[in-house]
């Protein structure tokens, strides 16, 4: 087991999509709760269940994810108030993470992203053992 | 995107720390070329033995496999070297085709790295735009990244204290003033010198440098004065509690302990608030404007205004507790004025602008006070709330104190009184003969009876939100309109209390009971809870 760091105002965060394959959790619902009705329509179209091979935007590592991700990155995460309007701290955490494919952030500029709460609040959200939608530091996977 | 471990934040703030053999190389550096060695530049040293370590290391390890790279056709069993994942090992155990909406045909190639963990894919064949893609991953990309200096620029707050704490906890090294030098180098120092130099000072009346000292203690014995001479005489000084540094940041004083005043070692009390914490994101602009205006070194500066680079003259407010022990408070404003020392208090020089004379002054940077004008604002009967002018001289290490003089007059100003072991405040008339602030002023009080209450407030632990009760209708009686400005709440509870004005401003925002009443004035009804 990796040892554990305590993460700091400049750590990277990602979403890991190998927490949500481990945990079980449905990533899918998760997604379905951030799309806006013309995603859910066209997701409809293309078939429930529907993924593509997600490309690390860092690393180039793959991971095979639902298509709605796809459609809310390309789509939904374009509308104005995507990032800034009303939503729990973890759920705009997490909208950031959609709209810019997931690639790595740290709390500040998380802060930056989503404007609203500090950094040292966010970092106080997502830098602890307990986590949340599976935004984490990110790690070497291998 | 690849990048050697050297190369990263994660790699000097959590992971670095320093070997045996980094302590070895530094001492044979020292060794060898008999010289002092500043902390920073044994701790760029040692970062250029880390970064060379690992250029060697990835020499080996890149002729281990194919270097990854997302445009780059790869095998099944094919060995590939991830320099990105700490240049790990895997072997391609199969290959299928990719999909994604708009990328088209590519690979992903499925790869089993040597720890035995899961099979990660990775992308192959793969011709869009991404990092990876954009590097030569060769070896002589992976070189010209930034240079050990750039590197302790960057992570200098966590490389440099685990470096001081390696060679500290070496016998072999001796320290002043973040110079390094090995204890067998020292040159000879008998106990007897010390009794010259603290007679030598004390003859001066005043601090003696280095030079100087070692010209009276005859250490030279008309040869050159070497650094390291310099460094051996600073290195005992410095280890004998007779002597005391108080020189500017360069520049090394000897001066003796005994005729140090206490303040300039330990701050006074009166000057330590038990709460400091606040948030300005609960106040309103009000406050905010407010909280930048008032002089107060507990402010944190990103809260307070900028300073023009060079001013010539800044003037602040005096509060109670400066007044108390005779202090000025170091803020961004007054910074600027005073020289500091990372190591020490500064002996200076107050120039009275008054008078012309000049009187001893220490500048305490650790604790953000200056001190030395108890006797100052005694001499001039200068209120709490007087406008104090600090001005530049040609001589750093002197400064013009000042007030604001005009002919004696008697005003109507609040005063405040200890009554049944309570602050209370009244309008008096009081001669007075400078300009001050009218928000801040508070007249002649029994200064005895004030520390009494303070003691007491200080013993009972009384929290701020009951003071502020008890003195919000003392104040507000004051006014027609029974309204207080901030600005006097923040002067009056500092008679009882050492409390900085952002504290203040967050418990005047958080309970109902405390009313704004616009332009900073506020209103009390204690009937109002917070419920």
């Amino acid at each position: 087991m990796a040892k554990y760091i305590r993460p700091t105002l400049h750590t990277k965060f990602h979403i890991d999509f190998g927490w949500w394959n481990k945990k079980g959790q449905n990533l899918k619902i998760q997604l379905q709760s951030q799309a806006c009705d013309d995603a859910i329509r066209r997701y409809e179209e293309l078939g429930e269940g529907k993924t593509f091979d997600w490309v690390n935007p860092e690393t180039g590592e793959v991971h095979q994810v639902d298509i709605l991700w796809y459609l809310i990155h390309t789509h939904c995460s374009q509308a104005p108030d995507f990032l800034i309007g009303p939503a729990p701290l973890v759920s705009a955490i997490f909208r950031a993470f959609l709209a810019n494919n997931n690639t790595p952030l740290t709390p500040i500029e998380l802060s930056e992203q989503i404007q609203k709460k500090s950094p040292e609040l966010i970092l106080r959200t997502i830098g602890r053992h307990q986590i949340y939608q599976g935004i984490r530091p990110v790690a070497n996977p291998v | 995107m690849t990048q050697r471990k050297t190369q990263t934040a994660t790699y000097w703030q959590e992971q670095f720390k320093v070997s045996n053999q980094d302590v070895e190389f530094i001492y044979n550096q020292i060794l060898e070329k008999n010289l002092l060695i500043h902390l920073d530049d044994i701790a760029t040293a040692i970062i250029k033995r880390h970064c060379d370590a690992e250029e060697l290391e990835t020499r080996s390890e890149l002729q281990r496999g194919k270097v990854y790279q997302p445009k780059e056709r790869f095998a099944v069993d094919e060995k590939v070297v991830f320099p990105m994942f700490e240049f790990a090992l895997g072997t391609v155990a199969y290959t299928r085709e990719g999909n994604h909406p708009e990328y088209g045909t590519f690979t992903v190639i499925g790869v089993a790295f040597e720890n035995g963990d899961a099979t990660h894919e990775f992308v192959a064949d793969f011709d869009h735009s991404h990092p990876l893609n954009n590097e030569d991953q060769s070896l002589a990309n992976l070189q010209g990244l930034l240079p050990p200096e750039e590197l302790y620029q960057h992570y200098r707050a966590s490389i440099r204290p685990r470096v001081q704490a390696a060679l500290d906890a070496n016998a072999e090294f001796v320290e002043f003033h973040g110079q390094y030098f090995l204890r067998d180098l020292l040159a000879e120092f008998h106990e007897g010198l010390f009794n010259i130099a603290d007679a030598a000072i004390d003859i001066n009346r005043g601090p003696l440098d280095v030079d100087a000292l070692i010209e009276q203690i005859g250490l030279a014995e008309g040869a050159k004065i070497t650094d390291t001479l310099r460094f051996t005489v600073s290195y005992h000084m410095a280890n004998d509690e007779r002597f005391y540094d108080v020189g500017p940041r360069g520049k090394v004083l000897w001066y003796l302990d005994r005729l140090a005043p206490p303040e300039a070692q330990h701050p006074p009390r009166r000057l330590q608030p038990a709460e400091t914490t606040y948030d300005p994101d609960a106040f309103d602009e009000d406050l905010q404007a407010l909280l930048a205006e008032i002089d107060d070194e507990w402010t944190h500066p990103d809260d307070t205004r900028d300073v023009e680079d060079g001013v010539k003259q800044v003037t602040i407010v005096l509060n109670y507790p400066h007044w108390r022990v005779g202090t000025l408070p170091i803020t961004l404003k007054t910074q600027s004025f005073f020289l500091t020392s990372d190591y020490n208090p500064v002996l200076f020089e107050f120039v009275d602008g008054r008078t012309g004379v000049s009187f001893p002054g220490w500048v305490v940077s650790e604790h953000n006070y200056v001190f030395g004008l108890d006797e100052w604002y005694k001499k001039y009967k200068l209120p709490v709330g007087a406008y104090i002018d600090i001005k530049r001289t040609n001589n750093p290490m002197q400064v013009i104190v000042d007030y604001r003089a005009i002919r004696s007059q008697r005003d109507w100003i609040r005063v405040g009184a200890v009554v049944n072991n309570a602050l209370t405040f009244q309008m008096n008339t009081a001669a007075l003969s400078c300009k001050y602030d009218e928000l801040m002023i508070i007249g002649d009080s029994n200064v005895a009876e004030v520390d009494n209450l303070w003691m007491r407030i200080q013993e009972r632990k009384l929290p701020l939100y009951n003071i502020l009760r008890q003195l919000m209708p003392e104040l507000s009686k004051l006014n027609p309109q029974s309204t207080v400005h901030a600005k006097t709440i923040y002067s009056a509870i500092n008679l009882m209390l050492r409390v900085p004005p952002g504290v203040i401003f967050q418990e005047l925002s958080m309970h109902r009971c405390f009313i704004p009443m616009r332009h900073g004035y506020w209103t009390f009804d204690p009937n109002l809870n917070d419920d």
